[in-house]
């Protein structure tokens, strides 16, 4: 039983890592006063570069970098068309999803079939820190999983320290809470937003890497699969914050891998096993998303509101 | 272009012109709703359900019942949304989009169990009586009654936009609900009004695929035409006739893409990614004036 529960709660983090990378690629992005809808197209693109590149090279550094790189770019045309022209951010992003999940598909559909070499998955599978991967409930959790999954961790902690103990950080928050302010401070307004929406767009490609790479392991058609809309919902969840966005994306992860146990394993009711249906389960993240959200809003404090000027063009020239 | 493929622009321009109808109407009254993917599945089980399942009645009532089955509850799945947003002020793109997975997921449940069809090894629902289907219009071709259904539909909402009280109060909350709430209109009575409504046609260009076309239900029956939808709506400006305009060329766009498919290989999503293009420039055009600003210098103002 003990060990079920550790094992569960390994499969959580794994499954909470993608959401994790991309939540708080869309919290940089948000921070700015940028609401990047693109965030499930990246991860597509991303996923599907990772992989790409992980099958030709054999290097999972190459990978996730390129996987990264490959996000970046789409968050640009979101960047230029936001930012610069001054569309519709909703708009915008939303197109940018349809096209490029539509693109990942189109360049994915020879793909589906192939795998990653074993030299590949041995490379990026479970550290096994002997001792500590012993103790049992949180030992495989904690001292068990893959580089990508401690690396998404260490992201959030480096993004904490950046927000709230560095000047950068403080002229980010000053850029969405008010960019006119932030422009008369000297602070480069345009510049910060293109730096913070791609590397939202960045963190988005690595975490659709973990799918194809570590998660899954190989391509399939529209791999994400609401991921990315969970994500932007849980910038809500995290109010901002990228250490609540870690509970928030493992809470998530948490509660797919209840789905993967519930299909394979049936609850018993006084001797007799019922089985849930595999799509009533998977269902459930998509209305827990929508029930975590309005418990969100119903405990609601005056402190924990978007940015002020989130989702607003900024004309330099109304100042 | 033979005649049966002409026709076939038609075919494939109905379920676009509904949806698209329906994001158009949402979108004006500043309500994102992206869920016509989903409305649309409502509309087709719901659809199914009444067709397959109503006692004996003229068909032709039984026809009429279903698609305002249809309707009623696929403008009640978006009303989850308006709500949501009325009373918790949640993104309705977010919820939108949730309530799509749900229900394309609850499709497949659907499927499987209570509308499964039981002499089948695929997850579909049992045909529906022939009398109960849509009729074509034209023969040797797929033309049939429900395109008539949407051209009218084009018609009614063009005039319920231009020409009534509830379609100025649509618009005027669209363009600045602030200023429509100052002058005494009720935004969030509007607002559910321009859901209920958005969803209902989404739900009926899924209940006429079911009764026109496929003749049963089945998985992935709307091929994407709710985010279609949604783009279609953006680059006809949210005008009705334009979204009738926009839906037969991207209807025409795709069966051209289908025969380039069989002849050359090109694969027909080509389309959506193409479309995805024309409305990401269509959002940069103010690019042009952007650099001529930067070249005049002081002189634009």
């Amino acid at each position: 039983m003990m060990n079920d529960i550790g094992l569960f709660l390994q499969t959580a983090i794994i499954m909470g890592t993608p959401m994790l990378y991309a939540t708080l690629g869309e919290i940089l992005a948000e921070r700015s006063g940028s609401l990047n809808l693109g965030v499930e197209g990246m991860m597509m693109t991303g996923a599907l570069a990772g992989f790409l590149v992980g099958t030709t090279t054999n290097s999972p550094l190459l990978a996730v970098l390129c996987a990264g790189l490959v996000g970046a770019m789409g968050s640009m045309i979101f960047a230029v068309l936001t930012v610069s022209l001054k569309a519709n951010q909703l708009v915008a992003g939303f197109v940018l999803t349809i096209f490029l999940s539509g693109l990942a598909n189109l360049i994915g559909s020879g793909y589906g079939n192939s795998t990653l070499p074993k030299t590949f998955t041995s490379k990026i599978s479970a550290i096994h820190i002997p001792g500590l991967s012993e103790i049992p409930l949180l030992g495989p959790a904690i001292f068990e999983q893959s580089i990508l999954v401690y690396l998404g961790i260490l992201t959030a902690v480096v993004l904490w320290l950046y927000m709230n103990k560095t000047r950068f950080g403080l002229s980010l928050r000053v850029v969405g809470e008010n960019p006119s302010f932030a422009d008369n401070a000297g602070i480069p307004v345009t510049l910060y937003k293109y730096v913070h929406i791609g590397a939202g767009g960045f963190l988005a490609g690595v975490g659709g890497s973990c799918l194809t790479l570590l998660i899954v392991p190989r391509w399939m058609e529209s791999i994400t699969a609401g991921m990315g809309w969970i994500s932007i919902a849980l910038v809500i969840f995290a109010l901002w914050s990228p250490a609540r966005a870690v509970f928030g994306a493992y809470f998530f992860g948490a509660l797919r891998g209840l789905v993967f146990k519930l299909q394979s394993a049936p609850i018993t009711i006084s001797g007799k096993a019922f089985y849930i249906p595999a799509q009533i389960l998977d269902l459930l993240p998509y209305l827990m998303t929508i029930l975590v959200l309005v418990l969100i809003t119903l405990g609601k404090r005056k402190e924990n509101r978007p940015p002020l000027w989130l989702c607003r063009p900024y004309f330099r020239e109304d100042r | 272009m033979t005649f049966s493929n002409f026709m076939e622009i038609f075919v494939k321009g109905c379920p676009l012109i509904l949806t698209g109808l329906g994001c158009a109407v949402a979108f004006r009254t500043g309500f994102f709703n992206i869920g016509a993917e989903g409305q649309f599945y409502v509309g087709a089980i719901v659809t199914t359900m009444v067709s397959l399942y109503a006692p004996g009645m003229p068909p032709l009532l039984v026809i009429i019942l279903a698609l305002a089955c249809g309707f009623v509850c696929g403008g009640l799945w978006a009303l989850i949304a308006a709500i949501l947003k009325a009373r918790f002020n949640l993104s309705e793109i977010i919820v939108t989009i949730m309530l799509n997975y749900m229900v394309i997921n609850f499709l497949g449940y659907a499927l499987r169990s209570f509308l499964m069809d039981k002499a089948a090894n695929v997850p579909q629902s049992e045909k529906i009586d022939v009398a109960r289907q849509i009729p074509v219009l034209v023969r040797a071709s797929r033309f049939h009654a429900g395109i008539l259904l949407a051209l009218v539909c084009v018609a009614v909402v063009w005039f319920l936009m231009q020409k009534t009280t509830l379609g100025y109060e649509l618009k005027a909350v669209g363009l600045n609900r602030r200023a429509a709430a100052v002058n005494g209109i009720p935004v969030v009575r509007t607002v559910i009004y321009s859901a209920f409504l958005s969803g209902g046609l989404a739900a009926l260009a899924g209940g006429i695929e079911v009764l026109a076309i496929q003749k049963k239900l089945i998985e992935g029956i709307s091929a994407n035409c709710g985010y279609t939808a949604v783009l279609i709506a953006l680059i006809a400006r949210n005008k009705p006739w334009a979204v009738l305009v926009v839906s037969l060329l991207y209807a025409a766009l795709q069966v051209q893409a289908g025969s380039w498919q069989r002849q050359s290989g090109v694969p027909s999503s080509i389309v959506n990614i193409f479309i995805g293009l024309i409305v990401i420039l269509i959002l940069a055009k103010d690019i042009v004036p952007y650099f001529r600003r930067k070249e005049g210098g002081s002189n634009a103002s």
